[in-house]
């Protein structure tokens, strides 16, 4: 009825009605993109897929994820294939000098496959993050947990690596590639470690 | 400007980022809106992320000193 009624307005009006829609078109939907900028619960979740298991490599998701959880944003840890290790009830974590060239002394990769290397080069690396005042792995995972992190376990690499769900600590969820991929789709940020 | 009135304070002295953050969230928690907080820290990564941390949550910094490695941070709940 409206567009009728319009029609017959002069070319005129008709123009300059359009010119005022567009504008406060563009108008509302900057105050919209700002209105969900600033408001701190609109869609703010983290979503980090964890598929390494060694300990220096479970550092940054864990810094990020009880970071992000800081932040109030909803945050989830999906850990796959390796990443599972960070899950286990006891932790087993180790320290990797082979073809690694950040080594704070510089190790040829003959050497680093030698017996006793690596449980070396695992003690430094508790040393400098203890020295250094950072927490340890467990204090992390146990932080990360108290602050509302929610860690996955992928149901489909427990299988494939015969992961048994008592081996793991109590309080995370299993979900598959699936889960993860659906929940990432829906999230602010979501990266591969 | 420095508040008259502190509701909690924070420790957070010798801990590295994100930990006094992580703390501060919690303590946070039990302070009513309005409430001021005063957190202690010595990490410098921790005074970049505790004004990014207000922005976050809508907390006003109030105040910040510095006084032999140590930072203060006055903050208002929002």
């Amino acid at each position: 009825m409206f567009t009728d009624q319009f029609a017959t307005l002069s070319p005129e009006v008709r123009g300059a009605v359009d010119a005022y829609i567009e504008r406060r078109l563009e108008e509302k939907v900057a105050e919209l993109a700002r209105l969900q900028r600033e408001d701190p619960s609109s869609n703010r979740s983290f979503r980090l897929l964890l598929s390494k298991g060694t300990l220096d490599a479970v550092y940054p998701p864990l810094m990020m994820a009880s970071t992000a959880a800081a932040m109030g944003m909803e945050t989830e840890v999906f850990c796959t294939q390796w990443g599972l290790q960070l899950l286990k009830k006891r932790l087993n974590l180790y320290f990797d000098p082979v073809g690694n060239p950040h080594m704070p002394v510089p190790l040829p990769n003959l050497v680093a496959v030698m017996p006793g290397v690596q449980a070396a080069a695992t003690a430094m690396f508790r040393r400098m993050v203890k020295e250094k005042n950072v927490p340890s792995v467990e204090e992390l995972r146990t932080l990360c947990l108290e602050s509302g992190v929610r860690f996955t376990a992928c149901q489909l690499s427990m299988e494939v690596l015969g992961i048994p769900s008592t081996d793991l600590i109590d309080g995370i969820g299993f979900g598959n590639p699936g889960t993860f991929v659906t929940n990432a789709a829906g999230a602010r940020i979501a990266m591969f470690i | 400007m420095k508040p008259e009135q502190i509701d909690a304070t924070l420790d957070a002295r010798d801990l590295l980022s994100p930990i006094p953050m992580v703390r501060a969230t919690r303590v946070m928690k039990q302070i009513p809106t309005g409430g001021v907080l005063e957190i202690l820290v010595t990490d410098r990564g921790s005074c970049i992320d505790i004004p990014v941390w207000c922005k976050a949550f809508n907390h006003e910094v109030l105040h910040r000193e510095e006084a032999s490695h140590m930072y203060r941070f006055y903050v208002r709940k929002g």
